[in-house]
């Protein structure tokens, strides 16, 4: 069995693996670059399929750089694309380099690079409540990526419900593709929301932003769409579609207001946006250290001022080192095809200082802005312990509720880590390995036993950092 | 109910597959994902206490639209595939909460 040996493996075909790669591309280096979608993009670009003919895709300003920088990388003659490739695993080896596996539709494969840059961004953090998994609830991510890609409308009626701004311009895009929406609610009061409007710094660098959130914000209005504040799901229906969303009052700290009468709508999609979880399952699971960050997406990969891991030979650009967006994505994955250059000893530590200097500076104005708005989207402190009611589902894959898990934390006393809540209910063990539960599992122990998250750990983080069939590991085995 | 958006976008060709045995019409490069909500029937499989669940994340981390699929290059194979990550394909018989979908 030989592996192909690549200079660089890109994971990730989003802004910052793609700007990563147009670094790396300018050198005469061997680059492959792996996405489980079948085109590049990420989520933020998620294409259309080849096949379509979409006028004006992702219009306004704010996708101007970025959809460059795709259309330059993608049409690249020097790239090998490795698209609808699933990475399972990231394998430190003693010699030289790292090896890839990955499952597509040949089966289970695997190469080899000297370096690595991961790109794997982030997903959804979904909310634990009655009725969660009625098919209807949805990301607002997910049905924003079902209008870019697919070009489809999910449903005919929506609410939106979480604490991401995210939810104006999908609400936003929705009406214009002919949907309609009942309501976008924000579970936090509107003054901290405001908050970012006293920061001059922050407007005048993204200002750009602001003008897209408040065109959306008019749009919304202008369609008679009221936009709420200290407002939180509280259940759906049950059963084969959803029709039936509940919101309910909550004060500023998240806590239900049961004096106000809740709130019903007669709607078939909800998306939810309480904020994201970066995707450092296959980092973590290669040996990179990580740090907790409560509103920067969980379990962040460390990394140097190169972006290299801890893991020599790793490096690690985007969402995975923070929320921060596109732009910064672009700037990370900038610098760390730059460091990989250099510790590929392609290009002199004098020119690769020289030539981050703007993209540092730029990152740090994005990062700037990134904290701004993780500190205006983060939940309302109280807000889970009011969601997540004992009957609501933890962990969707394995059907766990909050309640049993609660039960456990209390016949178990000593029990603290997520992996041993793991070990003794099955939370985070299904097919979406723990992506999903883990935030609000981690946020539950806390709460029951007063202690920070970074006590609580991570779920442990193994090869295959996807579910891969048994058909293909004894394929590979045969080959 | 989903829909197809028509404004300003030319779609590729027809192709023709299977959803729970009804013959559908899908164009090539969209998902199951996508007729699977179009079909008006969102649900794709059955949750351990046998509940349906439909597409969720719509990026392949949820395992939530999970469907049986026949390639029919390989009839005597069936394979568990994620409706949102996998493209429409001529003659695919295609099953959604069926009571083996996990």
């Amino acid at each position: 069995m030989t592996d192909t040996i690549y200079d660089v493996a890109i994971i990730g075909a989003g802004p910052a693996g793609l700007a990563a790669a147009e670094q790396i591309l300018k050198y005469d280096a061997q680059v492959i670059i792996l996405d489980e979608q079948s085109r590049p993009g990420g989520q933020i670009m998620r294409q259309p399929p080849k096949e379509f003919k979409v006028k004006d895709w992702l219009r306004g300003s704010i996708y101007t750089d970025t959809k460059n920088l795709l259309h330059r990388v993608e049409d690249h003659p020097k790239v090998n694309w490795r698209m609808s490739a699933c990475v399972s695993g990231i394998i430190p080896l003693e010699e030289n380099g790292h090896q890839v596996w990955f499952q597509d539709a040949t089966g289970l494969n695997s190469l080899r690079a000297k370096k690595i840059i991961l790109c794997s961004g982030c997903y959804e953090r979904p909310l634990a409540f009655p009725g969660a998994t009625t098919p209807g609830v949805m990301g607002t991510g997910a049905i924003q990526t079902f209008l870019k890609s697919q070009q489809i409308l999910v449903g005919d009626r929506f609410v939106f419900a979480g604490t991401h701004p995210l939810q104006l311009i999908v609400a936003e895009q929705i009406i214009k593709a002919g949907g309609k929406v009942e309501a976008v609610a924000f579970a936090q009061p509107l003054s901290s929301c405001l908050a970012i409007l006293k920061q001059p710094r922050i407007i005048l660098s993204h200002w750009r932003v602001f003008v897209a959130a408040a065109k959306s914000i008019w749009r919304i209005k202008l369609a008679g769409v009221p936009i709420l504040f200290g407002c939180a799901i509280k259940n759906v229906n049950e059963g084969k579609q959803l029709n039936t969303v509940i919101l309910q009052s909550v004060n500023t700290s998240g806590k239900a207001m049961t004096n106000r009468p809740v709130r019903k709508y007669k709607v078939d999609k909800l998306g939810l946006c309480y904020g994201f979880q970066v995707s450092s399952e296959l980092a973590r699971q290669a040996g990179a250290k990580s740090v907790w960050s409560d509103n920067r997406g969980g379990w962040l990969i460390s990394h140097s001022e190169w972006m290299e891991s801890s893991l020599a030979g790793l490096f690690v650009a985007g969402e995975l080192t923070g929320m921060a967006g596109a732009d910064a994505s672009r700037e990370e994955g900038y610098i760390a095809g730059i460091g990989c250059l250099l510790s590929l000893r392609l290009m002199s530590h004098d020119v690769a200082e020289q030539t981050t200097r703007q993209a540092r500076r730029k990152l740090k104005k994005h990062n700037n802005f990134a904290q701004a708005l993780a500190q205006l989207s983060k939940l309302p402190v109280h807000l889970l312990e009011t969601v997540m009611t004992g009957n609501s589902l933890l962990c969707r894959c394995e059907n766990i509720t909050c309640g049993t898990v609660k039960k456990a934390l209390e016949n178990n006393p000593h029990s603290l880590s997520a992996n041993s809540i793991k070990l003794l209910t099955r939370t985070g063990m299904g097919l979406c390995q723990g992506r999903l539960c883990y935030a609000n599992t981690a946020s539950l122990i806390a709460i029951t036993r007063n202690r920070r998250i970074e006590d609580i750990g991570p779920y442990h983080a193994q090869w295959p950092a996807k579910p891969i069939l048994i058909s293909s590991i004894l394929k590979k085995r045969q080959q | 109910m989903a829909k197809r958006i028509t404004n300003q976008i030319t779609r590729s060709a027809l192709i023709t597959l299977t959803l729970n045995n009804q013959q559908i019409s899908a164009f090539e490069g969209e998902t199951l994902a996508t007729v699977i909500l179009l079909s008006g029937e969102p649900a794709c499989k059955l949750d351990k206490a046998g509940n349906p669940r439909g597409p969720f994340c719509n990026m392949g981390a949820c395992y939530d639209c999970l469907v049986t699929v026949i390639d029919p290059a390989s009839p005597d194979k069936r394979l568990k595939s994620r409706a949102c990550m996998t493209m429409v394909k001529a003659g695919l018989r295609v099953f959604t909460t069926q009571e083996d979908s996990i």
